[in-house]
């Protein structure tokens, strides 16, 4: 059945976690969605990434209905993990706090790149090189 | 309860970066809002027909992230000072604004979008803040879900719903595990099931339900049980129907002690079983000596309705 979207929605929450808790209730509950049947459904369908913080699109239609998809975690998780990094640099101006190779950074790019709303791929690579830089990693080459 | 919002608005190339420092201070996850490639989404398969234009115009974005109050004196400043370095990393300036919200401004906000729903051939639900429609020729059941799971209009609900309305004769002994609102328990007894008993691991759930039973004027019991600790079980009777309207990882966890609470020739239906998982849950239902005597499908969800084998 055809269906008319009346908002679109995007958080980025830990896979297999959501709970009716900020910003999944705020988010959806002004939509008029009925903010359980999302958690139930988004946490059986990320139960086993659990430990990820997970970006998902979540359309709400006209009638309350809603449909999601979830996307490949977001760039700062896949820099730190390219990094071996659990935290980022508290002071990403002075405390550098890991190396990646521009090559690095592209890959993350293009594997980004349609969730990231950039147009071409030199778009992504701004927004992960700037992403990079603003946790304290330093890119090389 | 109240939490402060914090709303930063800045440009699409930072949107990352906010999003994970805000997350580094505690925000529990964030919501963005980007000037929607709406196309895109449409090939997607996120619906049909999109509005004609975003709220938010060319490259701007906002980012929503939520945090205890006490962030105000704590985590602030280094947020602020986060944003005003952004241009230093190639990324776009950001600026924040910071409200208290109170929890209650969203808990309550869709019960204005949810109207009484028929199920099936003779259910009604009726939201507890309305009047049920005079005569419609249904079984109104007035629910009041609360925080907890069950308006019975999600599809795993549902599925259980029209189960019940086809197999309750009157009489049968209810175990509905995993109660929540108290939906299916409820609805059994409005059926016509004889004793029924609803059991939830959440106190909210199963307040909800007791407040659900007195408003419909309905005799069921419901009590606060872990379905994992093996001790619980001991308390349940034996039932010749038992719902189980739970998760697949749950569902397969319990699945041993499924057996010791039905009564000889009992049934159970098991809902809220995502797709993916469907196989799975199949294989181990008929090693655990089960009998698959018919699958429920209703969009992403599947319900089957279990026989032990003779």
């Amino acid at each position: 059945m055809a269906k008319k979207v009346k908002s679109i929605i995007k958080l980025q929450i830990p896979a297999g976690k959501a709970t009716p808790a900020p910003p999944v209730g705020p988010a959806l509950g002004q939509h008029g969605v009925n903010i359980m049947g999302f958690c139930k459904e988004f946490n059986e369908r990320t139960a086993s990434q659990a430990g990820l913080v997970i970006p998902v699109v979540i359309t709400v239609m006209e009638d309350r209905s809603f449909t999601f998809i979830t996307k490949t975690p977001p760039a700062a998780v896949l820099l730190k993990k390219a990094a071996g990094l659990e935290k980022a640099s508290g002071r990403p101006n002075k405390d550098k706090v890991a190396t990646l190779s521009r090559d690095k950074v592209r890959e993350i790019a293009a594997l980004k790149m349609e969730d990231l709303n950039a147009n071409d791929l030199e778009a992504a690579m701004r927004m992960v090189e700037g992403t990079a830089r603003s946790m304290g990693i330093v890119i090389q080459g | 309860m109240q939490w402060l919002e914090v709303t930063v608005k800045t440009g699409q190339a930072s949107v990352e970066a906010v999003a994970a420092k805000m997350q580094e201070l505690g925000a529990g996850g964030v919501a963005i809002e980007e000037n929607w490639n709406l196309a895109g989404l449409k090939a997607m398969g996120l619906g049909d027909y999109f509005p004609a234009s975003c709220e938010l115009a060319g490259d701007e974005a906002i980012i929503r992230g939520y945090f205890p109050v006490s962030f105000y004196a704590d985590g602030r400043r280094e947020l602020e000072d986060f944003l005003a370095r952004l241009p230093e990393f190639g990324l776009a300036p950001g600026t924040m604004a910071v409200r208290v919200v109170d929890a209650a401004d969203w808990e309550h906000a869709w019960k204005k979008y949810w109207h009484p729903t028929p199920v099936g051939k003779k259910l009604l639900i009726v939201p507890a803040w309305q009047e049920p429609p005079a005569d419609e020729g249904r079984l109104s059941l007035r629910l009041d879900p609360g925080a907890a799971f069950g308006t019975g209009t999600h599809e795993s609900t549902r599925l259980c719903l029209e189960w019940l309305e086809e197999n309750i004769r009157g009489g049968e002994t209810v175990l509905d595990l995993g109660c929540g609102s108290g939906v299916l328990a409820l609805a059994a007894k409005l059926l016509g099931a004889g004793r029924v008993l609803g059991v939830d691991k959440d106190e909210p759930a199963v307040q909800a339900s007791r407040e659900n039973a007195v408003l419909n004027g309905l005799e069921a019991e419901f009590v606060r049980a872990d379905l994992l600790a093996d001790a619980a079980w001991d308390n349940f009777f034996t039932a010749s129907i038992v719902t189980a309207n739970l998760t697949a990882d749950l569902i397969l966890s319990i699945l041993g002690r499924l057996r010791s609470v039905l009564a000889p020739g009992g049934q159970a239906v098991l809902s809220g079983i995502i797709r993916d998982r469907q196989d799975e849950v199949e294989a181990a239902v008929v090693r655990h000596g089960f009998h698959v005597r018919r699958k429920y499908c209703a969009g992403e969800w599947v319900a089957l309705w279990l026989e032990l084998k003779k």
